[in-house]
């Protein structure tokens, strides 16, 4: 039986393939590729540059000589030295942050309730973005929060997480402050106070980096990690030096911004700052993915086996799932839960020793009853639940989210109190923004009891899409921040042509 | 050694002329389907042209020359967000602004499928303006690009079950937007009593 697939397949399938002025056009440019000509590949677009002239209008010889000789000088060195290295600690010096203008106007709504806060408005937030991630964000106080963006202006590569925003006034200003040259993060930001933060990162796309900053982001230290450990992908930092978390085995062939399950992963602890890190390797065939670690002893880790057919990826449904009770020194294995798998990107969160949270993924084939899903394929029906342990993470018990989430996807799931949890996604609940029409709506749910009851949190969008965004910035919530069990921050998912990012909160 | 095998040698080898007879009128349609074919020639040729000087940056054993140019394709249309909604979102309206639109029980034998396809463009195209971009991508690059999950993880830098799960919700987003669709019919099951 056909289906959407095939529908889609019909859509505009009279599309003519290229005439003989398409080919032309495209031999035109890739002869200017080839030949290396500054501006080449701006032919298709029909644009001229106007030539530099010198003063006067003439070039000498000389003159010509000199610039053919210090462009070819340039040239050898970045061919000849490659991208540059760091041998030793980098510090840089302190710079101010640039507030940067408010663009939404607030959402009036009743204290206390959800609504659009304020949005990061700037040529460079998320401009470009070709990833799909959203802006990963930090709040380590209810008035504190952090966001590491992507300002990549690739055509053909990852987003680079290059770019980085504070707020002091509880997410409704955002300023934006320079990141170190070269630098890309790897991990989100870990803050053990307001100030003190720290996170994983590359040295011009290839080395891989600790980076510290102890004044919210105005200055960096940047060190080289030890060859030990490579790209550090997730990082918890319990004060301003000792910090936890998860790193590939190696930093060679790393790409910024390229999601890929790493295969290889280690624990690592540093209690001096990243100069030293004690690493510890899991199990063969355990793709370690998320660690939560509340307090100095015990550890609950979740990922996927590694064991895949590469055809079709890792295996969603079955998960890996270790604690530890000597600071991951060792880590002891127990049954992944029955009923739903890790998804793609597991996520783990421990309120306290006893109580912790992870984001469990269902997939099954067919239809869902007679709402949405499609009639036939494997996996055609995917959402998921919350699961909860109250023995340290070794048994879990699945949390069904309100009816009125039919098919949440969450991405995120942050847990301030034994009891509180709020997670945040998107879920195929269509809405209207103005006049954009959009197929998802960003859901906030929380729990008060431990996942045996949920609420459907409400929160107010805009009359119509603020200048800067897209309709798909609503769509969904990419991370949400609570300090507190009654602040929270959460941000959204922007993308290409959006040049802000819905922020929102419930306090303030 | 298959066509593909030999496009892969030829790019490893730097055959940039054999990749490009190849692959070009499939990039130019699937990015013509997407903005139209005023904009297609020229990003259709910024594509290859993007693709020969980044050639060194390509690794075979990341995926495919095939798919490695369709995630360029679809960088280069990602630019161009707001031409392919307004292209969108034009599809979309003419279902509004259509009088009479043929009953189903018209199509039940019809043999012109682009009949059929020009009346259903119009759903389709507005189900399409709902989707994010993420979730367009994927299912285009499997609608349209006939990419597999690999490939598409390959295309757009993600991880396979990333590119598995985002076409499983495109799928599902699709049809939520697009309603009851019988497929014996091939027409809205709304229509059919209209």
């Amino acid at each position: 039986m056909p289906d959407e697939i095939d529908l889609l397949r019909r859509f505009r399938a009279d599309t003519p393939g290229p005439d003989d002025a398409a080919w032309s056009r495209a031999r035109t440019a890739l002869a200017g590729a080839r030949a290396g000509e500054p501006g080449a590949l701006d032919v298709p677009r029909r644009r001229r540059w106007s030539r530099w002239r010198p003063p006067g209008g003439r070039v000498t010889i000389v003159t010509a000589a000199a610039i053919v000789a210090a462009a070819a000088t340039v040239l050898i060195i970045n061919v000849v030295q490659g991208p540059p290295t760091l041998t030793g600690r980098l510090t840089t010096s302190w710079e101010p942050a640039r507030l940067l203008p408010s663009g939404a106007h607030p959402v009036r709504a009743p204290s206390g309730t959800w609504r659009l806060m304020s949005d990061l408005v700037t040529r460079g937030w998320q401009e470009n973005t070709a990833g799909p991630e959203p802006g990963r964000l930090t709040c380590p106080t209810a008035t504190t929060c952090y966001v590491e963006g992507d300002n990549s202006t690739s055509s053909s590569g990852s987003p680079d997480w290059n770019s980085f925003y504070a707020s002091t006034d509880g997410a409704q200003s955002w300023s934006v402050l320079p990141v170190p040259k070269g630098i890309t993060f790897t991990s989100a930001l870990s803050c053990a106070s307001a100030a003190d933060c720290a996170a994983g990162g590359l040295y011009y796309g290839h080395q891989p980096v600790y980076l510290s900053t102890a004044n919210g982001g105005h200055s960096w230290t940047v060190r080289p990690l030890p060859a030990d450990v490579g790209q550090i992908m997730n990082l918890d930092c319990v004060t301003a030096t000792t910090c936890h978390g998860l790193a590939s085995a190696t930093g060679d062939a790393m790409s910024p911004g390229f999601q890929m399950l790493f295969s290889d992963v280690h624990f690592v602890v540093t209690s001096d700052g990243g100069r030293r890190f004690t690493v510890v390797p899991f199990g063969k065939g355990e793709s370690i993915q998320n660690v939560s670690c509340p307090t100095a002893s015990h550890c609950v880790a979740v990922g996927l086996s590694d064991n895949n057919d590469p055809r079709t990826g890792p295996d969603l449904d079955h998960g890996v799932l270790l604690t530890s009770d000597d600071g991951g020194m060792t880590w002891r294995q127990h049954t992944w839960p029955s009923g739903y798998g890790p998804g793609v990107f597991p996520s783990v969160t421990c309120a306290d020793a006893s109580h912790c949270a992870m984001i469990g993924f269902i997939e099954r084939n067919g239809r869902e009853g007679n709402q949405v899903g499609y009639s036939q394929g494997k996996d055609a029906v995917q959402y998921t639940v919350i699961a909860f342990s109250s023995d340290g993470g070794v048994t879990w018990t699945a949390s069904t989210l309100p009816r009125t989430m039919p098919y949440p996807m969450m991405d995120t799931l942050t847990c301030p109190t034994s009891q509180t949890c709020y997670a945040a996604g998107g879920d195929l609940i269509a809405q209207r923004i103005g006049k954009a029409e959009n197929a998802e709506s960003s859901v906030v749910a929380v729990t008060q009891d431990a996942g045996r009851t949920w609420q459907r949190v409400s929160f107010a969008v805009p009359a119509k899409v603020p200048g800067g965004m897209q309709g798909d910035s609503f769509m969904e919530i990419g991370q949400i921040q609570c300090p507190s069990a009654d602040a929270c921050v959460a941000i959204g998912v922007s993308d290409q042509g959006s040049t802000s990012t819905p922020i929102y909160t419930n306090h303030g | 050694m298959d066509g593909n095998q030999a496009t892969e040698a030829a790019a490893a080898l730097g055959d940039f002329d054999a990749v490009f007879r190849e692959h070009f009128a499939p990039v130019y349609r699937f990015i013509a389907r997407r903005v139209g074919t005023a904009l297609a020639e020229d990003l259709a040729a910024e594509v290859f042209a993007t693709a020969y000087r980044r050639r060194a940056a390509y690794q075979p054993g990341l995926g495919s020359a095939r798919s490695w140019l369709y995630g360029i394709a679809t960088n280069v249309v990602r630019k161009q967000w707001r031409d392919e909604q307004q292209l969108l979102e034009l599809d979309s309206r003419l279902a509004r602004d259509s009088i009479g639109l043929p009953p189903a029980a018209q199509f039940a034998d019809a043999a012109d499928e682009r009949v059929i396809a020009a009346t259903l463009a119009p759903r389709i195209a507005g189900a399409l303006a709902a989707l994010n971009r993420d979730q367009r991508d994927v299912l285009l690059l499997h609608a349209w690009a006939d990419l597999s999950h690999e490939e598409i993880a390959a295309a757009l830098g993600i991880a396979q079950g990333t590119a598995r799960s985002r076409l499983s919700r495109a799928r599902a987003a699709l049809r939520a937007q697009l309603g009851e669709f019988d497929f014996d019919q091939w027409t809205f099951k709304e229509q059919g009593h209209a």
